[in-house]
């Protein structure tokens, strides 16, 4: 396992030191927080892992989830765990944990050293939410029995992208920035079996991403559509005309099988917290 | 594109206020009449001016494709109108659903023809099985958005895999002649279309809202081995034998299809009449000619065909 450069390492504090600014804004009651979610930090046995599980328990990122996910009505237990893989993802299986590996956090290190020096911490948090978001979509079309007729990965990108979509401007603006940088900054070419993956191309997640926020908040994101002279929009034109549907679509879809299952009141009160903020 | 959400909201209200009227009608006026339904299939060959697909234009009508259609599609009690044309897009190479109607261009016919007349077939898979078995998927995928949109079915994930899947789903249910023939066909045609690629791809071609090619040869390929393995069959078999499909996704495959499964079963399944579903099941549909006519004279080309693989990128 190569060991972590002092980029990485500086992107790694940086964003534990986010994480340690929400825990003290965020001052929610202890009463608030999902009683289904059961959260575990299992020790890495490899010692490179040690000072990412010590920051993580530390700034009791976990306990953060189990407060942000509170609104949510599960109709039974759920496990989230950060775990030692062997690999960078563990797949979640029925009545199985949703797992966040240590060796994906350390790949998200990685990446962000590649990143402009001022956008390596929004890529690294921006990237963590939304993989534990990720994560958990899985478990959540199980539990809640969501019909997923596409592929599980676009359908659990496109849930976490939503979510992150949902509280205010600075977050959205932070975690689908992040998430777009680690993906367009993936170094993998695709081509021929690769596309057998389960999962679509980086380039592809890049664009969903960008597409969904641009759909959620046209003026936000505007960004996302503008180009200097000579130069392409980030967003294409072809894509960016469709993305105010997708996402429209999505949340009617959202809005027919998951808010059912939202509690209205404890989800105003987590909106109203701050949570990982610039 | 679909129907705009106002006029969905003021269909619904409408039809909600009819449905309280006579709940509340004194039983002498509930005896009124039940307004004329607005649902069924309506279709269309729309005469071609350009006089390259006049040839097309006449074998589609001669073999009544969507008459065929039609009738396939009779069990399904869709709640608005659908209307289907064949016509000429003014040499646009696509098919599309929008606000109640499929147009298929007899242009996406033709580069069908043109692209598996060319292409090496994989051993086990047909050219006329091509033809025919891409033609139908493309018809049943708009299908799916017209499905999608006038039942109002959630989709998660890319509506684009997401109408694949139904279609092909729908395709996995004829037992294993059609089976064979359009699941093949259909991954047939992506293959080919993949390798007639041939050039790096940029960035922006991965903001399509479709996967790519290579993707949609694979969910393919997945989705049908994952039928044999739900259905205990054997129909697919060849997939596995000849290396097709990669190890790493075969394992996943008895789930995708088990989770399009229940999707079908719980969202459209309702929607369907399930006397006319056993006839429509017990018709063949397919006759073996099928897409025989349009082979080029001189037969397949000659060579080993390659797998999908991993293939050097043109220097």
């Amino acid at each position: 396992m190569p060991s972590m450069t002092t980029g990485a390492a500086l992107g790694l504090a940086l964003l534990y030191s986010l994480f340690d600014i929400a825990q003290a804004r965020a001052q929610a009651p202890a009463a608030i927080q999902n009683p289904q979610i059961e959260i575990a930090y299992r020790k890495p046995s490899n010692p490179a892992f040690q000072p990412i599980y010590d920051r993580l328990t530390r700034l009791k990122v976990l306990e953060q989830f189990k407060q942000f996910t509170a609104p949510l009505r599960l109709p039974r237990k759920l496990a989230v765990t950060v775990d030692q893989c062997g690999t960078t993802t563990r797949p979640y299986r029925p009545q199985g944990p949703v797992t966040v590996c240590y060796e994906l956090i350390e790949q998200i290190e990685r990446v962000a050293a590649k990143a402009e020096k001022g956008a390596q911490e929004r890529l690294i948090v921006g990237t963590f939410v939304q993989v534990v978001l990720h994560e958990t979509a899985h478990a959540v079309f199980d539990i809640l029995q969501v019909p997923v007729w596409g592929r599980d990965e676009d359908a659990a990108d496109n849930l976490a992208a939503f979510i992150m979509l949902q509280f205010g401007d600075d977050l959205a603006l932070q975690t689908i920035q992040g998430t777009a940088s680690f993906f367009l900054l993936s170094e993998k070419t695709w081509t021929g079996s690769d596309f057998a993956d389960v999962r679509s191309p980086d380039p592809q997640r890049y664009f969903n991403h960008l597409c969904m926020a641009y759909g959620s908040d046209k003026t936000t994101f505007e960004f996302l559509v503008k180009a200097d002279e000579g130069k392409e929009p980030m967003l294409p034109k072809r894509r960016a005309v469709r993305c105010a549907r997708e996402y429209e679509t999505f949340r009617k879809f959202f809005n027919m099988r998951i808010m059912p299952y939202v509690d209205p009141d404890l989800l105003t009160t987590v909106r109203s917290m701050q949570w990982v903020t610039r | 594109m679909k129907r705009s959400i106002q006029a969905v909201a003021l269909m619904a209200a409408v039809s909600l206020a009819a449905s309280w009227v006579a709940f509340r009608c004194p039983p002498a006026m509930a005896q009124m009449p039940k307004p004329q339904s607005v649902t069924g299939i309506v279709i269309n060959y729309v005469e071609p001016t350009d006089p390259a697909h006049r040839a097309i234009y006449d074998r589609l009508r001669k073999r009544q494709v969507l008459e065929q259609y039609k009738e396939f599609m009779s069990p399904l009690q869709l709640k608005r109108a659908l209307s289907v044309a064949l016509q000429g897009c003014d040499g646009q190479v696509n098919a599309w659903y929008s606000n109640g109607k499929i147009t298929y261009c007899y242009e996406m016919v033709a580069v069908i023809e043109n692209v598996v007349a060319k292409a090496n077939p994989l051993p086990g898979f047909k050219l006329e099985d091509a033809i025919v078995g891409a033609f139908v998927q493309i018809l049943l995928h708009e299908t799916s958005h017209a499905v999608f949109d006038l039942l109002d079915v959630p989709v998660f994930g890319r509506e684009e895999d997401a109408a694949d899947a139904l279609a092909e789903f729908v395709l996995l249910q004829f037992g294993d002649k059609v089976a064979r023939r359009t699941l093949t066909g259909t991954a047939f045609l992506w293959r080919a279309l993949e390798l007639a690629e041939n050039r790096n791809r940029t960035l922006e071609d991965y903001s399509d809202e479709h996967g790519t090619h290579g993707q949609r040869f694979y969910n393919a390929l997945c989705l049908a081995y994952g039928s044999d393995l739900v259905q205990g069959t054997k129909t697919f078999s060849d997939f596995i034998e000849n290396n097709l499909l990669p190890e790493s996704r075969r394992g996943q495959c008895a789930k995708e299809y088990r989770h399009v499964q229940i999707s079908f079963e719980r969202l459209i399944l309702p929607h369907v009449d399930k006397a006319l579903m056993a006839k429509v099941r017990a018709t063949e549909w397919l006759k073996p000619e099928d897409g025989t006519d349009l082979l080029p004279p001189s037969g397949p080309p000659d060579g080993l065909p390659k797998p999908l693989s991993s293939r050097p990128r043109p220097g």
